[in-house]
């Protein structure tokens, strides 16, 4: 998925075909780039449906090498001219041993790497950030000038829920500040994005855990790394303490950009007062929250102090990072809710927030009242509305789903 | 997975499990959410986490420390099913399930040596599970009266309230009832009891389910009793007196085709003229049987001059099932059906396979319509609608 985030690469998965079909699905429902409706492609590695290319390897090249579909697949999708191809193993296909480099030098493919490592059952995050490092060090120049007023944000994936509309959020309140935002590698950046983004004077991070490595290797070239105290801008106090590290660290006015926060504190204010009966039933709601470190934090010390709800159970996923872990773990035993660190969803909650298929399993078997996806799986990939967890649009979500879930009550 | 009391191990790495849960959660989900079931939707499936270390160690470790977590949970049924990684590097998985035998005798475990696609594709896996499952049955419980098993590869024929309720009503004409479902969402224990029911009864009539049907019959020593659910009229008829016959409520049936033939000749009466003279062409990869809807096209009055099979890209071969094997075309292909649409010029494309090139031709959905005449009723006028309203929608131009 970190290749397919890239507008103008393609994923070409090296293994079976049970493995692509997800993947392909979920990839043109969360970043479709239609090309021409016409131009429907019915070749092997295709087989119609447009994205993540693959070899569908079978029981015969387990055993004698699929190779050769490799070769014969990438001068395939050569003729598409795409600014990058990578090859990605499936597990089974990293253990018989193709031999990658061959393969795309005899498919005369002009701009293709492989995924030498196998990341096989390693967390999902720390696996779109390698690989998306793997991608910048084999694209980004070695020489390159740092532009001034400029910034790249790092850390969004386009697994997030509604991540388009999280990156348009958040670049305009760095824009508001003056900064350039020159791309958001993991998210939309093109080919050529990813190798100018090294220019940037800012990389501004929204998740650790999803862009795992990348602040280093931007420091290594000169970029300055601004990151939040507080973790990804998930709640109202976390946003505005993410605009203001983005401001302290560059030296710019974030009134614009905390000035929309504070019009939307009123107008929550407003409708909270307004609703008070409903609202009334918030106050004291139990709620389970699982998911990447720095996202359930913010949101875990937003729900317990804006709303006066009771955390019960708080998990972190694996590959969470370490400094978010700590300071949450730290905020729950101070407001003596210690116990509920390391817990995962507990039957009998009002609310659950974690990835979207537990969600809302729980919220079916009445393991819940309220189920609200916060995570890589989601029901709602159809909605047009978008419902992202980042941002002011994150907080009119999550308090959407609340107040709606108290109803009758 | 369908059974929500087995534990489902797969013995593989993390993101397998990922993909199987996610592929499958969103579409049960929401038949959940709609009621559908008696029971809550599970999450029964577990996975053994391995990583590239067991690539080089082995992953029987993984796979031991796995049950042991699942039989701790309480599951009294596990089911062991193996991704590419085990497969070949060779993990001894039956010695495992032997050792954790002896560990947990109060359990049952249930092995399916799928290894990813190693072992064949979708329906190969998907069959090897059956296989497992339907050896659940006891079959030293006696045959009953007046319960009927479903047998099906999939229930999306039955997967709205409507069409539930319908088959119960028809059903109860009879003095008959839903028993098992082979295999939908829902508790193990009727599989365990499925020799209880007095008939047997396929959901549709495509390869997937009749393999099925061979699976259970190698098992159970059953045979399916009632034809197929019947999707319009003919077949309806003909299920509706086979059924009269066999519980001896032939007047049942006679009344309930009175009233299926009448609502569907007066449609057919009235609805005639917008088909007549229409060419429709019908382009299925699921190999589902489509021969209610070559009926009623017939019915309709519309040419019907290509009827094509093509083969899901996880199939090896088209299947098709139909009575109308001279007309239709097998291992029809997207060349062959670009041909099609420049030479033949049909009014309406009607079609399973969603190729993304809509904006050039009109085109129709199929998918499960359900039992009986209404629901086939609907389509066509579903149909006669497509046909008056713009072909392709506006948000297609970005004008």
């Amino acid at each position: 998925m970190a290749v397919e985030s890239i507008s103008d690469a393609v994923a070409f998965l090296h293994g079976p075909g049970g493995c692509r079909i997800r993947h392909m699905v979920h990839s043109s429902a969360v970043f479709p780039r239609m090309s021409d409706p016409g131009d429907v492609d019915f070749s092997w590695f295709y087989c119609g449906y447009p994205r993540v290319p693959a070899t569908y390897l079978d029981e015969y090249d387990y055993v004698n090498g699929g190779s050769y579909k490799v070769r014969e697949g990438l001068e395939h999708i050569s003729g598409k001219k795409p600014s990058l191809a990578v090859v990605i193993n499936s597990p089974g296909a990293a253990l018989i041993g193709d031999n990658h480099e061959k393969a795309i030098a005899d498919s005369g493919i002009e701009r293709a790497v492989f995924m030498d490592e196998s990341l096989v059952s390693m967390p999902y995050t720390r696996c779109y950030a390698h690989t998306l490092l793997t991608i910048l060090k084999s694209v980004a120049g070695d020489e390159h000038q740092i532009r001034k007023g400029t910034a790249v944000i790092l850390g969004i994936t386009i697994m997030d829920k509604d991540w388009a509309a999280s990156a348009e959020e958040l670049t305009a309140y760095v824009a508001s500040m003056g900064l350039e935002v020159l791309c958001i590698p993991g998210a939309g950046a093109s080919v050529e994005d990813l190798a100018h983004s090294v220019e940037a004077e800012y990389a501004i991070v929204v998740c650790p855990e999803a862009c795992d490595g990348l602040p280093e290797f931007y420091a290594s070239r000169g970029v300055k790394v601004v990151r939040s105290p507080d973790g990804a801008p998930a709640g109202l106090d976390a946003l505005e303490s993410w605009i203001r590290a983005v401001a302290v660290a560059a030296g710019r006015d974030p009134s614009k950009a905390l000035g929309a926060v504070r019009v939307e504190r009123a107008r929550i204010r407003d409708k909270l007062m307004g609703m008070r009966y409903n609202t009334a039933r918030i106050k004291g709601l139990k709620f389970s929250a699982a998911g990447t470190a720095s996202v359930v934090r913010p949101l875990t010390t937003w729900l317990y102090g804006y709303l006066s709800m009771a955390p019960v159970a708080v998990a972190v996923d694996p590959g969470e990072d370490p400094d978010e872990a700590a300071a949450l773990r730290d905020f729950l035993e101070s407001v003596d809710f210690g116990d509920s660190f390391g817990r995962e969803p507990v039957d009998g909650c009002d609310v659950v927030l974690c990835e979207g298929f537990t969600a809302e399993t729980m919220r079916l078997a009445g393991q819940c009242r309220i189920g609200i996806p916060i995570g890589y799986s989601s029901m709602g990939l159809d909605d047009v509305i978008p419902r992202p967890v980042y941002g002011i649009q994150g907080v009119r979500y999550i308090l959407d789903e609340i107040l709606h879930g108290v109803r009758g009550s | 997975m369908r059974l929500n009391d087995v534990g489902v191990i797969l013995h593989g790495p993390r993101s397998c499990a990922y993909l199987m849960d996610s592929s499958r959660s969103k579409a049960v989900l929401e038949m959940f959410d709609e009621g559908l079931y008696d029971t809550p939707p599970a999450r029964n499936l577990r996975c053994s986490g391995m990583d590239d270390a067991a690539s080089i160690f082995g992953g029987v470790g993984d796979l031991e420390r796995c049950i042991r977590e699942t039989a701790a949970e309480g599951y009294k049924d596990i089911a062991i099913i193996t991704t590419c990684m085990p497969g070949i590097i060779g993990d001894d998985c039956p010695a495992v399930i032997g050792r954790m035998s002896q560990e947990y005798p109060g359990v049952r475990f249930h092995y399916v040596p799928a290894d990813g696609d190693i072992a064949g594709d979708y329906t190969d896996g998907f069959i090897m599970a059956a296989a497992s499952i339907a050896g659940m049955a006891d079959m030293s419980i006696p045959r009953g009266k007046g319960g009927v098993n479903l047998i099906g590869s999939s229930f999306f024929d039955l997967h709205t309230p409507s069409q539930r309720d319908n088959l119960r009503r028809v059903l109860a004409l009879f003095g008959l009832h839903e028993h098992a479902r082979f295999v939908d969402e829902g508790p193990s224990d009727l599989i365990r009891r499925y020799n209880e029911a007095e008939f047997d009864m396929a959901i549709n009539d495509t390869m997937a389910t009749r393999e099925l049907v061979d699976v259970l019959r190698g098992a159970t020593g059953r045979s399916p009793e009632l034809p197929p659910l019947p999707t319009g009229l003919r077949e309806y008829a003909e299920w509706l007196r086979e059924v009269g016959r066999l519980t001896g409520r032939p007047e049942a049936a006679e009344e309930e085709i009175s009233r299926a033939e009448e609502s569907y000749r007066g449609f057919v009466e009235s609805h005639r003229a917008r088909f007549a003279g229409k060419k429709v062409m019908v382009f299925t990869r699921l190999n589902m049987n489509i021969d209610w809807l070559i009926d009623l096209l017939d019915d309709l009055g519309a040419e019907v001059p290509r009827i094509a099979f093509g083969k899901s890209s996880r199939k090896r071969a088209a299947a098709p099932v139909t009575r109308y094997a001279d007309r239709v075309t097998a291992e029809y292909d997207d060349e062959a059906f670009n041909d099609d649409l420049a030479s033949i010029r049909p009014d309406i494309v009607i079609t399973d396979y969603p190729r993304g090139d809509e904006a050039s031709w009109r085109h129709a959905r199929i998918g499960k319509v359900g039992m009986g005449v209404a629901p086939v009723l609907r389509y066509a006028e579903y149909l006669e609608d497509l046909m008056r309203l713009p072909a392709f929608e506006g948000w297609r131009d970005l004008r």
